[in-house]
């Protein structure tokens, strides 16, 4: 019966908070052993994915009403809602496998439901009738999209153990346990069929929706398939384009959990190093675990704020390109569960969130772009690739725009790469709307949309600077540049403050004293070097 | 196969008599015709027991029952549950509700799954009923009527109702109770065919005055000739536009 009051809290916090499902369940302040928390999990998924049903059952039967002893209408503080409780005990009763509450039939609130029982399985049967549902699960709430499930084979472990985990092993495993055939390219996919993404045709299989063969397979134990959707492929591929041995390093600035790092690193080949920066410590943990688990050799990882990384630090000096995959609102990622959460989330809100998250991203890419050899005046950095899983203008293309304008960039020479080096196949690409109405800008940036393209919804730029050394005197160009950057700086505190007035939040104060921090450092390191 | 009965120059031999696919009571009476005539039908398959329910002889009316159980009101004595309890098989569960509405076998219609009840019932009864007739319950009228058990009869291959049963009404009445339903008459043209007619599984017994038309509506519906359900209702519907042409 505690199962049930935490999932019924869950349920509570989700409806007075905005929050992922699973953000929840931590939010929340419940104190659960992992097993536990799966149970949980699953019942406030379930419960919310017939809650529809269960609220139309009790406009019927108003057990709040019938039973206000047992279900008060004000519940003392720490304990669930009334009729978050009903909810998830009516859904165990009515839609659980075993169709029956899982508790003491003394407890008071099991008691009361249990009078109403075989109201509530009549009531329930007719609403299924009205509906035309020939299964009562067929009255649950489903996520749309889902076409197809997207399975990355990772060589990093064909690579750093003696056996057989090549592409074409992976095949045949395939074909010889679970029975799947190699096709070419068909929609919707037949089930037992797959075939390799026409995209991403050296690593990406694409598998029937529902398939589940991994679980419990020696592949996916041993970190040789990587669960990972198609979009999120797409921003390591586009960074690595035309990669060569030798070229330098590369950073992951928000690296958690890791599946683009070991993408990256199965690019790199195992080879070279990646700086991965995970702020948070909970992920940190995650982002290891994942990395060990995908045999990647090559990151270096770090527990720290990127934006307070020295990006003129020496041993970052050789990193030629950068993933920047910032937080975003997520609104793109179709199995967020967020479909059985009402959407009434107030419109301000969310303009409020998103242009907080947009200044966030702004920031990272800005400080991204500072990037570069102070020492031998070699722009080091040469590639960025900017991605969200965003499909708000706001977050993608007028990020973008805000980037390319901005001073760092027009310093620095950053200009959007070209659509050639930017998955040119991929046909949906930028609002040109977003970008100041430029087509070519809009040509660059890569878009996808949840329901459309069979993937999360997804932004991916690209931004590249002249990679050929500036053939000037060092000295000079070491001068011009930090009057160059001072203005920058000064541009910099300006669009700081002008945040400030607007959104004072601590946040982004918090965010603006370490940004001012970091630069005093900055200035320090330079007078001294120059 | 249907019978045509009558009980003491009655025809409403549902009053007087309760049929399941478990068991039968039949009202004491002062000849053994009645009793024989199911005796003759359902002798070695079913027991089939003389009783009275609260000292009174309309048994049909005041008791509901399936396979599984059977429910007797409040006012049933104890001799009489007794023997109920001694007559019936012991698999049948026996239960005695307390009931405002105490004819239920006028405010409840069931087969051996599904009740239909009347809307005002007791939420005790309610809970009864799905736990001693194992049936789901659903509160109902039937043409309008609340008496649910006067205006059908039911048995798990069909059920029969209230002539003035609307289309609509009929369609959800059969998604409920997953068994076709046709509206019909019986005696001649009552509508109250709970009290015209007591059916279970395998045979039916009708009213004295029923027309060999509404027995056969009757057969075709119950299913008790073994025929194809569809082609005979089709004739039937050839034969009325016949007859009333």
């Amino acid at each position: 019966m505690n199962f049930y009051k935490s999932a019924a809290s869950v349920i509570d916090h989700l409806d007075k908070h905005q929050g992922s499902v699973k953000g929840s369940l931590v939010t929340a302040g419940l104190k659960l052993s992992p097993p536990e928390t799966k149970r949980v999990l699953a019942l406030v998924i379930e419960t919310l994915k017939y809650r529809p049903v269960l609220i139309q059952l009790l406009d019927i039967v108003p057990l709040l009403s019938l039973e206000r002893t047992t279900f008060p209408k004000k519940t003392p503080p720490r304990t669930p809602s009334s009729r978050s409780l009903i909810l998830v005990l009516l859904h165990d009763l009515l839609f659980s496998t075993k169709s029956r509450i899982e508790a003491s039939d003394k407890w008071p609130p099991k008691e009361a439901i249990l009078k109403h029982k075989s109201r509530f399985h009549s009531e329930l049967v007719k609403l299924q009738i009205r509906e035309g549902k020939q299964r009562k699960e067929d009255l649950a709430r489903s996520s749309q999209g889902g076409e197809a499930r997207y399975v990355r084979w990772n060589p990093n472990i064909d690579l750093s153990r003696p056996e057989d985990w090549s592409l074409d092993a992976l095949f045949r495993h395939l074909k010889e346990k679970h029975g799947f055939e190699h096709v070419e390219e068909t929609w919707p996919i037949p089930s037992g069929k797959f075939f390799m993404d026409p995209h991403l045709p050296d690593c990406l299989l694409v598998f029937p929706p529902g398939t589940n063969w991994w679980v419990e397979d020696e592949w996916y134990a041993a970190g040789a398939v990587i669960l990972q959707d198609k979009a999120s492929c797409f921003p390591a591929k586009v960074l690595m384009h035309g990669w060569r041995d030798g070229e330098g390093e590369c950073l992951d600035a928000t690296a958690a959990p890791g599946n683009k790092t070991s993408h990256l690193a199965a690019l790199m080949g195992n080879r070279s190093t990646i700086w991965a920066f995970e702020r948070s410590k909970g992920r940190f943990i995650t982002l290891e675990k994942m990395l060990a688990k995908a045999g990647c050799n090559n990151v270096k990882v770090r527990n720290s704020d990127f934006l307070e990384s020295n990006p003129r630090d020496e041993q970052f000096a050789k990193v030629t390109r950068i993933l920047l995959d910032p937080s975003c609102s997520g609104s793109g990622i179709v199995n967020r569960l967020d479909y059985l959460v009402e959407a009434e989330v107030d419109e301000s809100d969310r303009a409020e969130r998103l242009e907080k998250l947009a200044a966030f991203q702004l920031q990272m890419i800005q400080h991204a772009f500072q990037c570069k050899s102070s020492l031998n005046a070699i722009p080091a950095a040469r590639r960025i690739v900017y991605s969200t899983c965003s499909i708000h203008a706001e977050e993608d293309e007028q990020v973008v725009r805000a980037a390319l304008q901005s001073s760092d960039a027009q310093a620095a020479g950053w200009k959007l790469a070209p659509r050639a080096e930017v998955l040119p196949a991929w046909s949906r690409r930028g609002r040109a709307e977003d970008l100041g109405g430029d087509e070519t800008l809009a040509e660059s940036v890569i878009r996808c949309l949840p329901d459309q393209d069979k993937t999360n919804g997804f932004f991916v730029a690209c931004f590249v600077r002249n990679s050929s050394p500036i053939l000037k005197s060092s000295a000079k160009r070491s001068v011009e540049e930090m009057q160059e950057e001072d203005a920058a700086f000064q541009s910099d505190l300006e669009l700081e403050e002008g945040l400030k007035a607007k959104i004072k939040t601590q946040a982004q104060q918090e965010r603006a004293r370490r940004k001012k921090q970091s630069q005093k450092k900055r200035r320090k390191t330079e007078s001294t070097s120059g | 196969m249907a019978v045509r009965i009558q009980f003491e120059n009655s025809t409403d031999i549902g009053v007087f008599s309760k049929l399941t696919n478990a068991y039968c009571l039949t009202a004491l009476a002062s000849s053994s015709n009645f009793y024989s005539a199911f005796e003759a039908e359902l002798a070695d398959v079913i027991p089939i027991v003389h009783t009275t329910i609260a000292g009174t002889r309309i048994v049909g009316r005041l008791c509901a029952g399936n396979r599984h159980g059977l429910l007797v009101p409040a006012s049933t004595t104890d001799q009489e549950l007794q023997h109920l309890r001694n007559a019936l098989p012991p698999a049948v569960a026996i239960q005695r509700v307390e009931e405002r509405l105490s004819a239920l076998g006028n405010v409840i219609a069931c087969n051996d799954y599904v009740a239909l009840v009347h809307p005002d019932i007791d939420r005790e009864t309610e809970e009864i009923i799905a736990d001693v007739l194992k049936v789901e319950v659903f509160r109902q009228t039937v043409a309008s009527n609340v008496l649910v058990g006067s205006y059908c009869a039911l048995s798990n291959q069909g059920g029969l109702v209230h002539p003035k049963t609307s289309r609509s009404e009929l369609d959800e009445l059969s998604s409920l109770l997953q068994v076709p339903l046709v509206a019909g008459t019986v005696n001649r043209g009552s509508e109250v065919i709970g009290a015209g007619l007591v059916v279970n599984d395998w045979c039916a017994f009708a009213g004295l005055d029923t027309t060999a038309t509404e027995i056969s509506v009757i057969e075709a519906t119950f299913q008790l000739q073994g025929q194809n359900n569809h082609a005979v209702i089709a004739d039937l519907r050839d034969v009325l536009i016949d007859n009333y042409a």
